[in-house]
């Protein structure tokens, strides 16, 4: 009797390791996505009040200080233009976060109807709507980008709009194969049978049991969306002066990078850190249930 | 009328409908090619009636609850009629198909724990039809969830309403799924092995439920099983299905009394009994067949104890025996006898 109990102990054990990785590993977990957490909270308010929390208008120049060291007045140093690069970041967080949102918004609000159209009618319609995806797919994600942005002019919205038709497929294609497996549960047959329609079926009771995928999924966009703008803007196909965003900060400094690496130091960490950042809350996100599953 | 419902609350206020399942014949793609799954199925499941339907795995049993429910796999096609009293079903649009069964018929199906959508509540899986198909409003739909929820035997059924699938036991989520299906007061039920995943105590009392809802409510049901001696309890009438196709339908105990098709016979002798104990359970010999491996002429010859040489050619028809049916050329013989070992040659198979 007392050794079924210890395999039972063992077992329950085991599972419980795997599931949170053990303690120690989950303790690390928990610390990393509390760090993240945190690089995301102060980037948002940094976007929010930067009027306030600059220390500098992050446009004026000082010609005669161009690639200044870090100084007790210009803590993160001084541009090719003598412009105070902390403000820059701290200005520039307001973009580098609105720009993926807006990415990512469209991913959604196009890619996951599309998904649940393909997936829930299939046959022709989803012939249709993944052949467009792959041959969306089919071109390198930035080099289509550069293409409509050199097609309609370089500008922030033009940038957005350029990535966002790039996340739509992949979004599309996440809901779509999270949906096909759902559709073949036995809880939408019952849906079915109590006569919902196709809308009722797929928005109330497919996508909250698909939720964790899109949570990641679209945090991970969101991520991927940051670095796609920024390299538009290093290659001044985003946003433009007076417009800052990251990606334009590594523009600016990059010709100098020699003269002074404070200009290219700075934003690339910024934006190094809001990916990673975005990357670990995403794996939280999607093992969340699970975590919660077994607490329960 | 008002006075005579008020003396007997036991009687229905509803009158139950008729379902008739007339020569219906499933097809699944499999490939490109169609295959069938049940065969010209005739079947009448009269209002208030308890209606077993017997046989192995893949005899398509379930084939014909999914055909009736219209939950087929993709690529299927159904040919035949399936009547609600005079609606045919196979004859409407998928949206009108749709609207009456929703309304008419309620299906429960093996495992609660699948066919229940786990993010929402009790609450939610209760109302959600009269909510979207009567636009029930909110407070009425839940007064009315809770009556079921209630009737189904669930105690404290106002807590439960609260709860998330995952909190209730399997016989009490299955309580829940037969009162969901009950919440559009439907005429027929279709219970697809309801009991099968139970353990035998909450068995017996689903069962009873379902014996008691029929009768209380005038609701026909379907009853699935693979199960004899359950069959044997509820079904005021039983069913056997041999390869898609219904070989036998005998009233009440006949079936069990005196068995008319040799599958019947073989199949009731190989069950084990309380009553004589025997070292080894006669088997049948063979494995059973679907519809679509099913030989030519009879389906069952290759492994009947009884077969002639007229069996193996042309399928026998259903014909009137001893107050039922049972397909089969020697059916007026009354046939009697055990099943052959396992160990036994087959003959031409």
């Amino acid at each position: 009797m007392s050794a079924v109990t210890g395999d039972a102990l063992i077992f329950e054990r085991d599972t419980l390791a795997r599931a949170t990785g053990g303690r120690w590993e989950g303790l690390f977990n928990r610390i990393v996505v509390t760090i993240s957490a945190l690089v995301l909270g102060v980037i948002v308010i940094c976007a929010i009040f930067a009027p306030w929390l600059a220390p500098h208008n992050p446009n004026t120049i000082h010609l005669l200080d161009p690639y200044a060291n870090p100084s007790h007045r210009y803590l993160f140093g001084q541009d090719s233009a003598g412009r105070d690069i902390l403000s820059r970041l701290i200005y520039g967080s307001r973009l580098s976060l609105l720009g993926p949102l807006i990415v990512v918004a469209i991913a959604f609000v196009a890619g996951v109807p599309l998904g649940f159209l393909a997936a829930y009618r299939g046959g022709f319609v989803d012939g249709l709507i993944s052949r467009t995806f792959d041959v969306i797919f089919a071109f390198p994600a930035l080099l289509l980008a550069i293409v409509i942005v050199a097609t309609f002019g370089a500008s922030f919205q033009t940038a957005v709009f350029a990535v966002a038709v790039t996340y739509v497929p992949l979004m599309g294609r996440v809901v779509r194969s999270a949906a096909l497996v759902e559709r073949s549960k036995p809880y939408v047959e019952e849906c079915r049978l109590q006569g919902y329609g196709a809308f009722r079926i797929l928005f109330v009771h497919v996508m909250p049991n698909i939720g964790r995928i899109l949570v990641s999924q679209t945090t991970l966009y969101f991520a991927y969306g940051l670095l796609d703008l920024s390299a538009l803007s290093f290659l001044g196909l985003g946003a433009q002066p007076p417009q800052i965003d990251w990606g334009e900060m590594l523009q600016d400094a990059n010709s100098g990078v020699f003269q002074s690496p404070y200009g290219v130091i700075f934003p690339a960490v910024a934006i190094v850190a809001l990916v990673v950042s975005l990357n670990f809350i995403a794996d939280w996100a999607l093992d969340y249930r699970i975590r919660k599953e077994n607490r329960a | 009328m008002t006075d005579v419902q008020a003396d007997s609350p036991q009687t229905v206020a509803r009158t139950g409908r008729t379902l008739t399942l007339d020569e219906v014949t499933t097809y699944l793609r499999v490939g490109r090619q169609l295959k069938p799954v049940i065969l010209r199925v005739d079947l009448e499941l009269r209002p208030g009636e308890i209606l077993g339907l017997v046989g192995e795995s893949g005899s398509g049993k379930s084939m014909t609850a999914r055909t009736i429910a219209g939950v087929l796999p993709d690529g299927a096609t159904t040919d035949g009629a399936i009547r609600l009293d005079d609606l045919d079903l196979l004859r409407m649009s998928r949206k009108e198909r749709r609207a009456v069964q929703a309304k008419e018929i309620g299906v429960v199906f093996q495992d609660p724990r699948a066919f229940v959508d786990p993010l929402w509540r009790v609450e939610v899986h209760m109302t959600e039809a009269m909510r979207v198909h009567l636009g029930t409003s909110k407070s009425e739909a839940t007064s009315r969830a809770v009556e079921l929820l209630a009737a189904v035997g669930i105690d404290q059924p106002e807590r439960r309403m609260h709860q998330f699938p995952d909190e209730l036991s399997g016989g009490m989520l299955q309580r829940v799924m037969i009162a969901g299906a009950l919440t559009m007061d439907p005429s027929v039920l279709l219970a697809d092995e309801a009991t099968t995943a139970l353990d035998v105590t909450t068995q017996a009392e689903i069962v009873k439920l379902l014996a008691r809802l029929s009768a209380e409510r005038g609701l026909s049901v379907l009853f699935i099983t693979h199960d004899l001696a359950l069959a044997d309890i509820v079904c005021d009438r039983v069913c056997v299905m041999y390869a898609g196709r219904i070989v036998e339908v005998r009233e009440g105990r006949q079936i069990f009394d005196d068995p008319i098709h040799p599958y019947t016979i073989d199949l009731l002798a190989a069950r084990p009994t309380i009553k004589r104990r025997i070292d080894r359970l006669p088997v049948i010999r063979g494995v059973p067949t679907s519809a679509m491996n099913a030989p030519s002429g009879c389906p069952f010859h290759p492994r009947c104890q009884f077969a002639l040489e007229a069996c193996t050619t042309g399928v026998p028809a259903l014909v009137p025996v001893r107050g039922g049916f049972a397909r089969c050329i020697r059916a007026h013989e009354n046939l009697t006898g055990t099943p052959t070992p396992a160990d036994a040659p087959l003959e031409g198979g």
